[in-house]
C-alpha cells in the first residue's frame, strides 16, 4: 500500500471543496428576474409597475363586488363565486383577499419607490418627477380602493390597523400630494386622475363640499381605466362573459329587463323600456356552466383587454348630483342625471317630491352609468340598502339579515402582521 | 439580473473532481501474467434448470463473471493457482467450491444452487464507497433485479416494475394518460415545500426525473398553458424496462448520507445491463401486445336513462369514451463479450395508446453499454442510452379542455345531438378530442466510468456522465371549432425545455488490516468527491388567432406571445468513509460535506455524518429454526437543496398599462438559506429461518427532518408576493418495513414462494419555528355541533401537531329540513392524513413443472382521505349518477336531489383512498425447448398478463388513486384526473 498516493488523492479531492469556497465556482444568477440594484436602472418600470399594479386585479374586484352586491349571480360550479353570491362571506371566507393584499404590497411599493427615486435621482428632482407623480397617484388610488373595500385594513409596512374611514383619510392626503407633483411635474392626465379619485375618497367620507370641489374640476369626457394587456387581461371576460367560462352571471332579478335575443343588447331602461345603452347585455338562452341557469352576460366588457373606467367625468357628475339630492335640491340633481340620460337617448325623470323616491333615482343612475365598474356594493353599504334590496328578493338562498355589506379585512395581514391580533373573530365585518 | 448563466463555470466545477481522477490514476499499475480459465454451469437444485446473471467470482482477485441464458460462465486469466470460486444470486443460497487453476488449463465447476430468502451475500454498490456484501451494511438498503421481475411479468414502465415490491417505495399510477406522472416516495413525506421524489441514478448519473406539467410555470402565465392539463409527462417514462438490470433503493439519510444535499429523500439507483465476457452473442427477442382499458366505473351509468330537449339520450361516457388502446413493444437486446471487451446491444420500439383518446406514446430506445478491460488493473466502462419518446398527450385534469372533464361534468338533461353528453361545460368533447398535444423528448444519458487498482487492496473509480433531456411541446386547437375562451380562431403553443444534468464522481478505495494484535480487525477507508451541475431552460411561444385553416405555425397567428425561464444549480461534496471489519461486527462510519450554489450567500459548507453497525449471528448463537440473523442500526444525516434562486431577492418583470415594462415585487429572498438536514435511525433484524427457507427483513426508522423549508407569507403590507423561504420547520416521519419472503413449497414439479411486504407511516409537524402563530381550531362532534376550541400552531393550511398535510374541511353544522338547506362551518377543521399510514402488497408465485407459471400480487392501502372536489363537483354539474339517481320522473328535481345538490354546494365531500388492488396477475408458460430449438430459438416462454386489474375501494370515485396533477404531489385532489387504466398483455420472449 502506497500511503502517500492515497494522501495525494485525498488532498486533491479536498482541494475541490476549497476551491469551491474561495472561487464563484458556485455562484449562479436568474437572468428572468431583477434585484433591487439593477432596479435603480429601471426606474419608468418601477413607476409603471406601482401603477400597474392597481389595475391588474381591478377586474377581480368588479366581479367580487358584483356577487356580494345584487348585480350578478354564481352560474358556474366555483365555491369561490357562490360563496359571495349567497353571502356566505367571513374572515377566511374572503373573494377580495387576493385584490386586498395586491393593493397593500402596492402601498409598499410606492413608498419603497419614491424612497428610491429620491437615492438615484435626488430629493430635488425626485420631488418633481413624473414618475414621483405617478408613483403616488398609484399608492392613493391602493388605498382608496382598500377604504372602499374593507372596514379595516392597514396604511403601512406591517402597519396597525386603520378604519376604513382612517383609511380614505389617509387616500384623501397622498392623492392630493399626487396632485401637486403632477402639476409640478407636467402630468395633468395623473393629477386629474388623482382629482377624481380625491373627489371619490371625500365623498365616501360623507365630506360632500369637497367633494363636489373636485369633482367640479374634472372636465368633461375625462376617464381613468384600470388598463389590460394581453398579459394582464380583464378577467370578467373570461370568467362571467358569455363565449367565456360564464361562471357568474346577471342577477335573476334582472333577467325581466333584458330580452332574449340572437345578438347582443341592452337592458331596458324601467322608466322608459327603452334600452339603456349603459348597460349591454347579452342572453341567448344559453345554459351556464352550472348546466342549469340561463346564462345573462354582460357585454360592456367583450375583448380580454378591454378597459375597465375606474374613474370618469360622468361619475363626477353623479357625486355632484348625489351632492345636490342631499341638500335637497332635487331638481338640480334630477336635471344633472337627465343630462347624463339624454347622453344615451334616454328621457329624464320628472323632479321627484320626496327623499325616498330622489335617492331610488340617484341609485339606479348610479347603476346605469357605473355598470360593472364595482360600484353598486358600496352605494348598498353607504346608504344601508343591502337589506331590503335582499330581503325584496324574498330568497331563501339569499337572506337580506346579515348580508355583509363590505368585505372584512384579507385574513393574511392579521395572520402574518406582528401588529395585529390575529384572532380573526376581532376583525370587523358590517352586515345587513 | 442581467449576469447570465456561465456555461464555463459549470465545466470549471467538474473539471476540478476531473482531476482528482486524472491524479489517481496517472499511477502506474503492477502488471503480471494469468493464463488459466475456470468454466462451468449454474443451476437450481431442485428443478435442475439453468440460472440466468449468477455472480461468478474468483476471491482475491478481481476476476468474474455473470452466467448466460444458459447458466453457464467462464472466467479466463486467472493465474494458476488454487482458489474459491463463488456463486451469489438473489434468491438462491451463495455457494463456494475449492478448485485449483492449473497454468494454461481449465477448471471446470458447476454449481446447483438452493432456494434461500435471505441475499446476505447480495452486492450493494449504491450508498457505499464501493461494493460490499449485504451481510456488511447496517442500513436497510433495498435492491431489486428487474431482469428477473421482467421473466415473468411483461413491464410498461419503470414504475411498474417498483409497484409493490419494496416496503418503504411508493410507486403507483395516478393518472390516466400513457406517459404521464406517476406518484413516487420513499417514505412518506419530509418536506413541506421541496419536492418528495429521491434522486435518480442511472449507471451512476443523475437524471432528470420530473414528472410535473412545466408548461404553465415557465413564467408567462398567459403565454401559454398547463399542455395537457395538470397531469405532466414523466421523464421516467423515458426508460425501457429492458434495459435495466437491477435498481438498488436507499430509503433515507442513514443509507444515503454519502449523496448529500439531495438525497433526504433517498435515492434510486438503475443500473442498466452488462454484457458478459468470454461469451458469445446472445440475443433476446421480446414482443409485447395488449390493451389498455379503464374500468367502466365512472360515475355516469344512469346518463342513458335522460334526454335532451330535442330528445337526444345522453351518452354515458363509460359506453362511448372508454376504448381499447392498443399496446405494442418490440425490444431486442444482445449481449455477450471476449476476454477484454464485453457489450450490451439493446434497441426497442413501443407504442401505446390511451383507453381514452387521443392519447399515445411512441418510443425508441437505444443503448450501448461497453466495458473495456484495458489492463490487468484498468477498466473503463462506457454507458451510452438514447431514447425518443413522443406522447401525444391526453387533454386531462383540471382543464377547461379535458376531454374527460367536459364528457363527464355535463347535464344529460341538456343533451344534443350536437353534443349528445349534454354540453354546458367549456368545450364540446369533440372539439376538445380535435386538439393536438404533442410532447416529443430526445434524450441521452451516458457516462465513461474508469475503475484503477493498481493495488488489490487499492481501487479507484471515476465516473463522467451526462443526462440530456430535449423536450418539446406543442398544442394546436384548430381553427374553426370553439373554444371558448379563444373562441374560434385556434391557437398554437410550443415550449422547449431543455434539461442538462452533468456528475463528475471520484471514489478511492482502501482496503487494509492492522497490526498483529489486532489482526482479526480490518478495514475499508473510502474517499471522493461528487459534483453534479444541472441546468434547465424552458422557452414557449404562443400563436393566438388564424386566419383560416392551413397555416399552423405560431408566427402565422394574429397574436403571439413568448416566455423564457431558467434555472442553474451547482454541488460539489467530499467524503470520507471509513469500515471495519471484526469477525462478524461491522461498523461504517463516514462525513460528506457539501457546497451548493442554492445555498444561501452567507451560509457556508453543509456536514453530513453517518454511521452504521451490523453484527451477524453465528450458528451456535442461534435456536434451530433460525439460520442466518442479522442486526443492524444506523443514524445518518443527509439533506435537501432550497430552490435555485430562493436565496436571491427578486423583482419580476411584467406587462402592465399600455404594454409597458413593469416590475413587481416577486420573491424577499433569503440570503442565509440552507438545506433542510433529515436525520435518520434505524434499526432492523434480518433472519433467515428453516433454513433460510423464509427471509424476514424487520426495519423500524424515525427521522427528523430540521430545518425544514417553510414558504413563510409576508403580511402583504411588505410588498413581496411570494413567501419567504425560511429554515423553520420540523417534521417527523416514523415507521416500520416488513418484509417476508418465503418459498412455501419447493419439489421439482410444484414450487410456491410467497412475498408479503407491510409498511406503517406515522408524521407529524413537529415545529413550524417563527412561522408559527397560535390560532384557535374548531373541533367538531359527530352530529356537527361546535364541541371546543383548540389552540393549533398555524402556518397556512398546516397545523403543528398533527399528520402533516393533513386535508381540512369546512363541516356540515346544522340542516333545516323546512327549508332543505344546509349550514356549515365558517373554518376547515382537521378529517385526515392525504397520505396512506398503512401498505402492504402480498403476491404469489406458482411453478408448476417446469413450464408454468402463475403470479399474482396485490397491494393495499389504508388511512388516507382526500378532497374528492370530482363527487362534489360531478353533483353540482347535476351530471353524477349520485345526483341522477334522486331525480324525479324525467328528471325532475325531488327533495332528495336538492339536498344533495344544497349539501355539495356548500362543500366538498371527504372520501378514503382505503383500497385492496389486485396489481398483477400473470401466467407465464415456458415454450418446449425442442419445439423452440428446431427453428432456432433457444429459451422462450409466452406470457399472459394484467396490471391494475382490478380494486375494491369506498372512495365514491373511479380510482381512489387519481389525481388530477398526478406526480408526487401529495395534496392533490382526484378533480377531474383520469385513472390509471387496467392493462393487459400478451408477451412472448425468446432468446437465440
Amino acid at each position: 500500500m502506497n500511503m502517500s498516493r492515497m494522501k495525494g488523492a485525498m488532498a486533491v479531492a479536498a482541494a475541490v471543496l476549497a476551491l469551491g469556497a474561495c472561487d464563484n465556482l458556485l455562484t449562479v444568477a436568474d437572468p428572468g428576474r431583477y434585484t433591487a440594484t439593477d432596479l435603480d436602472e429601471a426606474l419608468p418600470a418601477v413607476a409603471n409597475g406601482v401603477e400597474g399594479a392597481i389595475h391588474e386585479i381591478f377586474d377581480s374586484w368588479v366581479v367580487d363586488q358584483a356577487l356580494l352586491a345584487d348585480v350578478y349571480q354564481h352560474t358556474g360550479t366555483w365555491s369561490g363565486y357562490d360563496d359571495p353570491d349567497h353571502g356566505r362571506t367571513n374572515y377566511n371566507n374572503n373573494a377580495t383577499g387576493g385584490e386586498q393584499n395586491s393593493w397593500l404590497r402596492a402601498q409598499w411599493f410606492a413608498t419603497d419607490a419614491e424612497e428610491r427615486f429620491k437615492r438615484v435621482l435626488g430629493d430635488a428632482e425626485a420631488a418633481s418627477s413624473p414618475l414621483t407623480a405617478q408613483v403616488r397617484l398609484g399608492g392613493g388610488l391602493a388605498d382608496m380602493l382598500l377604504g372602499m373595500t374593507a372596514c379595516e385594513s392597514v396604511g403601512e409596512p406591517t402597519g396597525e390597523l386603520m378604519t376604513d374611514m382612517q383609511m380614505l383619510a389617509q387616500a384623501e392626503r397622498k392623492l392630493g400630494d399626487a396632485m401637486s407633483t403632477a402639476q409640478s411635474a407636467g402630468r395633468p392626465e395623473y393629477a386629474m386622475a388623482a382629482q377624481a379619485a380625491r373627489a371619490q375618497t371625500r365623498m365616501l367620507q360623507g365630506d360632500w363640499a369637497g367633494a363636489v370641489t373636485d369633482a367640479s374640476a374634472i372636465p368633461a369626457g375625462f376617464a381613468y381605466y384600470a388598463v389590460f394587456n394581453v398579459q394582464s387581461t380583464n378577467s370578467i371576460v373570461q370568467l362571467t362573459t358569455k363565449n367565456n367560462n360564464e361562471a357568474a352571471g346577471l342577477m335573476y332579478k334582472w333577467w325581466p329587463l333584458i330580452d332574449k335575443s340572437d345578438e347582443s343588447g341592452f337592458m331596458k331602461d324601467p322608466l322608459s323600456g327603452m334600452p339603456d345603452m349603459r348597460i349591454p347585455v347579452y342572453f341567448d338562452g344559453e345554459i351556464a356552466t352550472d348546466n342549469e341557469t340561463p346564462h345573462h352576460s354582460q357585454w360592456k366588457y367583450v375583448d380580454d383587454t378591454d378597459d375597465i373606467a375606474m374613474l370618469h367625468s360622468d361619475g363626477m357628475r353623479l357625486i355632484i348630483a348625489e351632492a345636490a339630492a342631499r341638500s335637497g335640491d332635487f331638481a338640480g340633481a334630477t336635471a344633472i342625471l337627465n343630462e347624463l340620460r339624454a347622453a344615451v337617448g334616454l328621457p329624464g325623470h320628472e323632479v321627484p317630491t320626496d327623499p325616498e323616491t330622489m335617492a331610488s333615482i340617484v341609485l339606479w343612475e348610479r347603476f346605469a352609468e357605473h355598470f360593472m365598474e364595482g360600484q353598486r356594493l358600496i352605494d348598498l353599504h353607504r346608504n344601508g340598502l343591502m337589506r331590503r334590496v335582499f330581503e325584496e328578493l324574498n330568497d331563501p338562498d339569499r337572506l337580506g339579515v346579515g348580508r355583509p355589506t363590505k368585505w372584512p379585512m384579507t385574513s393574511t395581514e392579521p395572520t402574518y402582521n406582528p401588529n395585529i391580533n390575529d384572532d380573526l373573530t376581532q376583525r370587523c365585518l358590517p352586515r345587513a | 439580473m442581467t449576469q447570465r448563466y456561465n456555461p464555463i463555470r459549470g465545466v470549471r466545477a467538474l473539471s476540478l473532481l476531473a482531476v482528482v481522477a486524472t491524479v489517481a490514476f496517472v499511477w502506474p499499475a503492477q502488471v503480471a501474467a494469468q493464463d488459466g480459465t475456470v468454466t462451468g454451469q449454474v443451476t437450481a437444485a431442485t428443478t435442475g434448470q439453468p440460472i440466468n446473471g449468477v455472480q461468478i467470482s474468483i476471491t482475491d482477485t478481481q476476476l468474474g463473471a455473470l452466467t448466460n441464458a444458459n447458466g453457464r460462465f467462464l472466467v479466463n486469466g486467472v493465474p494458476a493457482g488454487t482458489y474459491t470460486v463463488r456463486a451469489v444470486y438473489v434468491g438462491y443460497g451463495t455457494q463456494t467450491q475449492e478448485v485449483n487453476v492449473p497454468a494454461g488449463g481449465a477448471t471446470t465447476v458447476d454449481f446447483g444452487l438452493e432456494v434461500s430468502a435471505v441475499a446476505m451475500d447480495e452486492l450493494i454498490v449504491t450508498g457505499t464507497a464501493g461494493a460490499v456484501e449485504r451481510r456488511k451494511l447496517g442500513t436497510s438498503a433495498a435492491s431489486l433485479n428487474v431482469s428477473d421481475v421482467a421473466e415473468v411479468t411483461p413491464l410498461s414502465s419503470f414504475g411498474q416494475a417498483l409497484e409493490g415490491r419494496i416496503p418503504g417505495v411508493r410507486s403507483i399510477g395516478t393518472v390516466g394518460g400513457v406517459g404521464a406522472g406517476r406518484e413516487l416516495r420513499i417514505r412518506g413525506t419530509d418536506s413541506f415545500s421541496l419536492g418528495q421524489r429521491p434522486v435518480i441514478y442511472i449507471d451512476g448519473v443523475r437524471v432528470d426525473a420530473r414528472q410535473t406539467e412545466w408548461g404553465s410555470s415557465a413564467g408567462a402565465s398567459t403565454t401559454c398553458c398547463a399542455f395537457s392539463g395538470g397531469a405532466g409527462e414523466d421523464r421516467l417514462s423515458d426508460l425501457s424496462p429492458d434495459e435495466i438490470d437491477r435498481v438498488e433503493v436507499l430509503k433515507g439519510p442513514a443509507a444515503s448520507t454519502l449523496y448529500g444535499s439531495e438525497a433526504s429523500g433517498g435515492v434510486i439507483q438503475i443500473f442498466t445491463k452488462r454484457g458478459r465476457s468470454n461469451s458469445p452473442a446472445n440475443f433476446a427477442l421480446t414482443v409485447r401486445t395488449g390493451f389498455n382499458r379503464h374500468r367502466e366505473n365512472f360515475p355516469t351509468s344512469l346518463r342513458g336513462n335522460f334526454n335532451g330537449p330535442d330528445g337526444t339520450a345522453a351518452w354515458d361516457p363509460n359506453q362511448t369514451l372508454i376504448e381499447n388502446g392498443l399496446v405494442n413493444s418490440y425490444d431486442m437486446t444482445v449481449d455477450g463479450g471476449g476476454e477484454a471487451v464485453t457489450y450490451f446491444v439493446s434497441g426497442g420500439f413501443s407504442f401505446e395508446e390511451g383507453s381514452i383518446k387521443p392519447n399515445d406514446q411512441k418510443k425508441a430506445n437505444l443503448r450501448l453499454n461497453l466495458n473495456w478491460t484495458a489492463g490487468e488493473n484498468l477498466t473503463i466502462g462506457m454507458t451510452s442510452g438514447y431514447v425518443r419518446n413522443r406522447i401525444y398527450s391526453l387533454q386531462s385534469g383540471n382543464n377547461w379542455l379535458g376531454i374527460y372533464t367536459n364528457a363527464l361534468l355535463t347535464n344529460p338533461l341538456n343533451a344534443t345531438a350536437e353534443e349528445p353528453y349534454g354540453g354546458g361545460l367549456d368545450v364540446n368533447v369533440a372539439d376538445a378530442q380535435a386538439i393536438s398535444t404533442y410532447a416529443d423528448a430526445d434524450r441521452w444519458t451516458g457516462s465513461v466510468s474508469l475503475n484503477y487498482n493498481p493495488l488489490p487492496n487499492f481501487t479507484h473509480r471515476a465516473t463522467l456522465g451526462l443526462d440530456a433531456v430535449n423536450d418539446q411541446k406543442t398544442r394546436y386547437l384548430p381553427f374553426g371549432r370553439n373554444y371558448t375562451y379563444i373562441g374560434r380562431q385556434g391557437e398554437r403553443n410550443i415550449g422547449y425545455r431543455n434539461a442538462r444534468s452533468f456528475t463528475a464522481e471520484y471514489v478511492g478505495n482502501l482496503d487494509y488490516t492492522l497490526p498483529d494484535w489486532a489482526a482479526r480487525l480490518n478495514g475499508t477507508l473510502s474517499f471522493g468527491s461528487q459534483g453534479y451541475w444541472d441546468i434547465e431552460s424552458r422557452s414557449m411561444a404562443t400563436g393566438r388567432g388564424f386566419a383560416g385553416e392551413g397555416v399552423t405555425t405560431v408566427s402565422g397567428a394574429a397574436q403571439t406571445f413568448g416566455g423564457e425561464q431558467f434555472s442553474e444549480e451547482i454541488n460539489l461534496g467530499a467524503f470520507v468513509m471509513n469500515r471495519l471489519d471484526f469477525d462478524n461486527l461491522f461498523l461504517t462510519t463516514a462525513v460528506r460535506m457539501d457546497g451548493n450554489s442554492a445555498f444561501g450567500e452567507n451560509y457556508g459548507f453543509q456536514v453530513y455524518p453517518k454511521a452504521d453497525v451490523a453484527y451477524n449471528l453465528s450458528q451456535g448463537m442461534l435456536p434451530g429454526i433460525i439460520s442466518s440473523a442479522k442486526v443492524r442500526a444506523a443514524v445518518g444525516m443527509a439533506g435537501k437543496a432550497p430552490g435555485a434562486f430562493d436565496q436571491f431577492q427578486t423583482y419580476t418583470p411584467n406587462t402592465v398599462l399600455n404594454d409597458l415594462a413593469g416590475v413587481r415585487p416577486s420573491n424577499p429572498g433569503n440570503d442565509v438559506i440552507e438545506p433542510e438536514q433529515k436525520i435518520e435511525y434505524e434499526g432492523g433484524l434480518e433472519l433467515g429461518l428453516w433454513n433460510n427457507r423464509i427471509g424476514i427483513d424487520a426495519t423500524y426508522w424515525h427521522a427528523t427532518t430540521n430545518n425544514a423549508l417553510l414558504g413563510i407569507p409576508l403580511p402583504p403590507s411588505e410588498g413581496f408576493s411570494s413567501s419567504k423561504r425560511q429554515n423553520a420547520g420540523s417534521i417527523l416521519n416514523k415507521g416500520i418495513e416488513v418484509a417476508m419472503n418465503t418459498t412455501l413449497m419447493d419439489r421439482s414439479s410444484f414450487r410456491w414462494s410467497t412475498g408479503v411486504n407491510f409498511e406503517w407511516i406515522h408524521n407529524e409537524i413537529l415545529d413550524l419555528g417563527d412561522a408559527a402563530f397560535p390560532d384557535s381550531l374548531p373541533v367538531y362532534g359527530d352530529d356537527g355541533s361546535l364541541l371546543r376550541w383548540d389552540q393549533y400552531m398555524r402556518l397556512g393550511g398546516l397545523w403543528v401537531g398533527l399528520p402533516i398535510f393533513e386535508a381540512t374541511s369546512r363541516v356540515i353544522t346544522n340542516w333545516d329540513p323546512a327549508t332543505r338547506r344546509h349550514t356549515r362551518s365558517d373554518y376547515n377543521t382537521y378529517v385526515g392524513n392525504y397520505q396512506p399510514s398503512t401498505l402492504a402488497s402480498l403476491s404469489n408465485d406458482f411453478s408448476m413443472g417446469q413450464s408454468l407459471r402463475f403470479r399474482v400480487q396485490f397491494r393495499g392501502e389504508w388511512g388516507a382521505v382526500m378532497r374528492n372536489s370530482d363527487r362534489g363537483y360531478g353533483v353540482r354539474q347535476l351530471a353524477y349518477d349520485e345526483y341522477l339517481e334522486l331525480l324525479g320522473p324525467g328528471g325532475a328535481a325531488t327533495p332528495a336531489s336538492d339536498s344533495l345538490l344544497d349539501r355539495f354546494r356548500l362543500l366538498y365531500p371527504m372520501d378514503k383512498r382505503d383500497h385492496i388492488r389486485l396489481q398483477e396477475v400473470s401466467i407465464n408458460y415456458a415454450l418446449p425447448a425442442d419445439l423452440m430449438g428446431a427453428i432456432g430459438l433457444g429459451r422462450s416462454s409466452l406470457t399472459l398478463a394484467g396490471y391494475n386489474v382490478h380494486w375494491w375501494d369506498d372512495c365514491h370515485c373511479p380510482d381512489p388513486n387519481q389525481q388530477y396533477r398526478g406526480g408526487d404531489d401529495f395534496s392533490t385532489s382526484p378533480f377531474l384526473g383520469v385513472p390509471q387504466p387496467r392493462q393487459f398483455v400478451v408477451s412472448f420472449r425468446t432468446r437465440f
